[in-house]
């Protein structure tokens, strides 16, 4: 599992969502939480953040830059290529899942998710990145 | 918004996820009450509704989500664990996420089922005993729906693509 100080970044256009993401990972122990609203201002939060963020959580449908976009822009950046993006998304489709396994996505949640389940996939997702 | 001869495996698939959805995001059991195909009427006391539009190569439609006040609130408070006094434009988003989770995961066991949904975004609308107009003679399927935290409704209009 990732240390609960890992610096995490939740990324949604929904405030709803985010705050169940967060509510979530609160509950789970982490206490280092930032948020974005897209793609766009989640990668300035990472280029900004100091320390920097250890673990993204993100949305696939959001104006500006989508979570797929958000994925592909920091596996191909240097300084986040072995980041552990975690994508947290109703997107179900077999291409879909195709597309950001492709892209080097370190995890999967489906919407709609427990907190139990977020857990679990965050804990595989720690194994995948170690 | 006609229903003309819809395959049942779409009412089927969008009764699952509406209880699955609530069932896992909310921790809410739901029951749908009533699933009837009616013409036109009013859906009075819902205050927030969020609608997408529905699109495939054999149908065309919407599908949408309405909440009274009351109901979401109580949905909100059991899903963030706070309490709100009054739906704004901001925590309203509940209710296009909950239609997004709805209609992505029906989406995924229809198109199993060989159709072709495309992803669509929801949009909502808040106010005060809203309803939603439809054309005269048009019919739409409603999924009277009911929980611990109060009565909901899911209506799903489709219509052949021409």
């Amino acid at each position: 599992m990732f240390s609960l100080n890992t610096k995490v970044l939740v990324v949604d256009d929904m405030l709803t969502m985010r705050k169940i993401v967060i509510k979530h990972l609160k509950d789970l122990g982490f206490t280092d939480i930032v948020e974005a609203v897209d793609g766009k201002q989640a990668y300035s939060v990472l280029e900004a953040a100091s320390p920097p963020v250890q673990l993204v959580v993100s949305d696939w449908n959001m104006p500006n830059c989508t979570g797929i976009e958000l994925l592909k822009k920091v596996r191909h950046d240097a300084r986040f290529a072995k980041l552990p993006f975690v994508m947290l998304t109703a997107e179900a489709e077999a291409h879909q899942v195709k597309e950001a396994l492709e892209a080097r996505v370190t995890g999967y949640v489906l919407k709609p998710f427990t907190k139990e389940t977020l857990q679990q996939k965050l804990e595989a997702a720690a194994k995948a990145a170690a | 918004m006609n229903i003309d001869h819809p395959s049942a495996q779409i009412p089927v698939s969008i009764r699952t996820s509406i209880v699955e959805t609530f069932r896992v995001q909310a921790g809410l059991a739901v029951s749908v009450e009533s699933v009837s195909a009616e013409v036109g009427g009013e859906d009075k006391s819902i205050d927030c509704i969020s609608v997408l539009g529905l699109t495939s190569s054999a149908f065309l439609g919407s599908l949408a989500l309405g909440f009274p006040a009351p109901t979401l609130l109580q949905l909100l408070e059991k899903m963030l664990g706070e309490k709100y006094p009054a739906l704004t434009a901001q925590n309203a988003d509940a209710c296009s996420e909950l239609l997004n989770i709805i209609y992505a995961s029906a989406r995924t066991s229809m198109n199993q089922a060989g159709f072709d949904f495309q992803p669509a975004i929801p949009a909502t609308v808040l106010g005060a005993n809203l309803s939603v107009a439809l054309r005269n003679s048009s019919r739409v399927l409603k999924f009277k729906c009911q929980s611990e935290a109060g009565p909901f409704l899911v209506a799903l209009a489709l219509r052949k693509s021409a």
